[in-house]
């Protein structure tokens, strides 16, 4: 299943951080790519704080220019110490100077660079997560890892959560929608929220199985069935009576990555049961 | 089940107890907690909660901002509404002194429903336990509605809506907001020092959540809770006492905060522990 993607398990190491009893109930060889013991930080360690350094300042090197980096205070209430994150790194010495000048390392620091993380939350539900971050340094320093870096953290963590459900929001136009749809179909629960700070904001779930995971991992992954309609995702008018529709119970699911269509995004998008 | 009746009879009369939480999560609610109703229901996902949205980011701007922690709106759809759930005591508009529209920013034409108070937690890996990361009350900034104990009962109901069986927590060293959380009972240390907090004098806290306790946090007179004497105290500006402890605390001993702590001056405590042995 990983083949196409040996130079992301050849060249970085995967890493895990998470509390010490959520590490004893995942799985820590997900997919067969193993979690080295070193590499599993627990939050409530102070000899973790460095690393934890190094992955809010990945947070904020992705998310800063979007105005929606995490403040340290939520990454720790709100993401390490109830839910996990999974991601890959490497040692300063195997990166180049583009990749240590973009994390910003200090000359002294020797332990693991995180180049990636998926960070999620739990739910209600056995077996339901929420996906709550994913990022990879690729997205500010282009070619600075191996493309395809964001969709391995994520099919590798939640293999290393068991999760069968797992629940998303994300901006329309962000591109991190193409790495999620790629585990489509996503099920929409809303498609426009007023009270969010960017209302053109989605939210959806989808269910997690071995075909689901494989398909997301074909190198190629593309929609599997014909859409229905295609939502252009700057309109905020169309955003608007989609959310009117899912609002009334009518279902729709994005069936597969957006595509850029001129100079706009479009989503493929097919009607489903609605959810309840 | 008796309605919990705390000793501030103006909590129970005048304000109305409400919930934000997806269709998704509200069947693992409870909505009769502690014998209250609960049916000022809020769905995140649907448009029509977006005003009252809006007015829970305003309180917890108005509440936190001074301390400078202030959830990004975004932060509250995906760390909390989604995920977990909303729960707080709110009050018609109308009903509001110009103090509190002020407060609020509202015309005094506003409508809908306004929170006064919120607590707000996300479920964790282990069925039954969960993280409250935020209780705000503007009590303290409208003194003139007298709703001291406001507060304590909203993350009492909060707590029961989620059938919370432990709460886990963090908060720092100098907060007066342990003497809410020491209501409950014990709190079982897990850290004691936190690098992974924006304020590593921040500590993390386990609560055992029981009907006693929980009304007992709700200000009914009359609980009583099990509390171990105090070993030694914690001074606020110890850093390196909080330090040494940690270095406890992950060599495996185990301590608790068995009382509220006492205070000493501005944002300066003394909080007592006890050892587990």
């Amino acid at each position: 299943m990983l083949t196409a993607y040996v130079p992301i398990v050849e060249r970085l190491r995967p890493y895990v951080v998470a509390t010490g009893d959520l590490q004893t109930r995942l799985d820590l060889e997900p997919l067969g790519v193993p979690v080295k013991p070193d590499l599993r930080f627990d939050p409530m360690r102070v000899h973790s704080g460095p690393f934890l350094d190094r992955l809010q300042h990945l947070d904020v090197q992705t998310f800063g220019p979007l105005g929606m980096s995490m403040p340290r205070w939520a990454l720790y209430d709100c993401g390490e110490l109830p839910g996990f994150v999974f991601g890959f790194g490497a040692e300063p010495a195997r990166l180049s100077a583009r990749a240590l000048s973009a994390m910003q390392v200090p000359d002294d620091y020797e332990g693991l660079v995180p180049l990636s993380m998926y960070m999620a939350i739990p739910m209600l539900g056995a077996g339901r997560w929420l996906g709550h971050s994913l990022c990879s340094l690729n997205e500010v320093s282009a070619g600075a890892t191996p493309p395809g870096l964001r969709l391995m953290s994520m099919a590798l963590g939640l293999c290393a959560l068991r999760a069968t459900t797992v629940c998303g929001s994300t901006l329309w136009t962000s591109r991190k929608l193409s790495v999620m749809a790629r585990f489509a179909p996503l099920h929409l629960q809303a498609a426009f929220l007023p009270a969010h700070s960017e209302p053109a904001t989605c939210a959806f779930e989808f269910e997690v199985n071995q075909d689901v995971m494989r398909r997301a991992l074909l190198p190629d992954g593309l929609p599997q069935q014909e859409p229905e309609r295609w939502l252009s995702l700057h309109d905020t008018e169309q955003l608007e009576a989609l959310q009117e529709e899912l609002q009334n119970g009518v279902g729709w699911s994005v069936i597969g990555p957006p595509r850029v269509w001129g100079a706009s995004i479009r989503a493929p998008l097919a009607r489903t049961e609605a959810l309840r | 089940m008796k309605p919990v009746q705390p000793k501030n009879d103006r909590l129970s009369q005048g304000l109305v107890p409400y919930v934000v939480g997806t269709p998704q999560n509200l069947p693992f609610f409870d909505l009769q907690p502690l014998g209250w109703s609960i049916d000022k229901i809020f769905n995140p996902l649907h448009t029509d909660s977006a005003r009252f949205l809006e007015r829970l980011g305003r309180l917890d701007v108005v509440t936190f901002g001074p301390e400078g922690m202030p959830m990004p709106r975004w932060v509250f759809f995906d760390g909390a509404e989604l995920p977990g759930g909303v729960v707080g005591l709110a009050c018609p508009a109308q009903q509001l002194s110009e103090a509190g529209r002020t407060l609020f920013g509202l015309a005094p034409e506003a409508e809908g429903f306004v929170p006064l108070s919120m607590f707000i937690a996300i479920p964790s890996h282990q069925a039954g336990t969960w993280m409250g990361h935020n209780l705000a009350s503007a009590s303290p900034q409208l003194p003139d509605l007298g709703l001291q104990g406001l507060a304590s009962l909203t993350k009492a109901l909060g707590l029961a809506v989620f059938r919370a069986e432990q709460q886990i927590g963090v908060t720092q060293w100098n907060s007066l907001a342990l003497a809410v959380h020491t209501r409950l009972g014990p709190l079982e240390l897990r850290t004691a020092w936190t690098p992974a907090h924006s304020e590593p004098w921040s500590l993390t806290y386990r609560a055992k959540i029981t009907q006693a306790a929980l009304r007992n946090l709700a200000r009914e007179p009359g609980q009583e809770l099990h509390r171990p004497e105090p070993d030694f105290f914690i001074d606020s500006e110890d850093h390196g006492a909080m330090q040494d402890l940690q270095r406890q605390i992950e060599a495996g001993a185990r301590f608790v905060i068995p009382h509220k702590p006492r205070v000493l001056g501005p944002e300066h405590l003394q909080v007592p522990v006890a050892s587990l042995g």
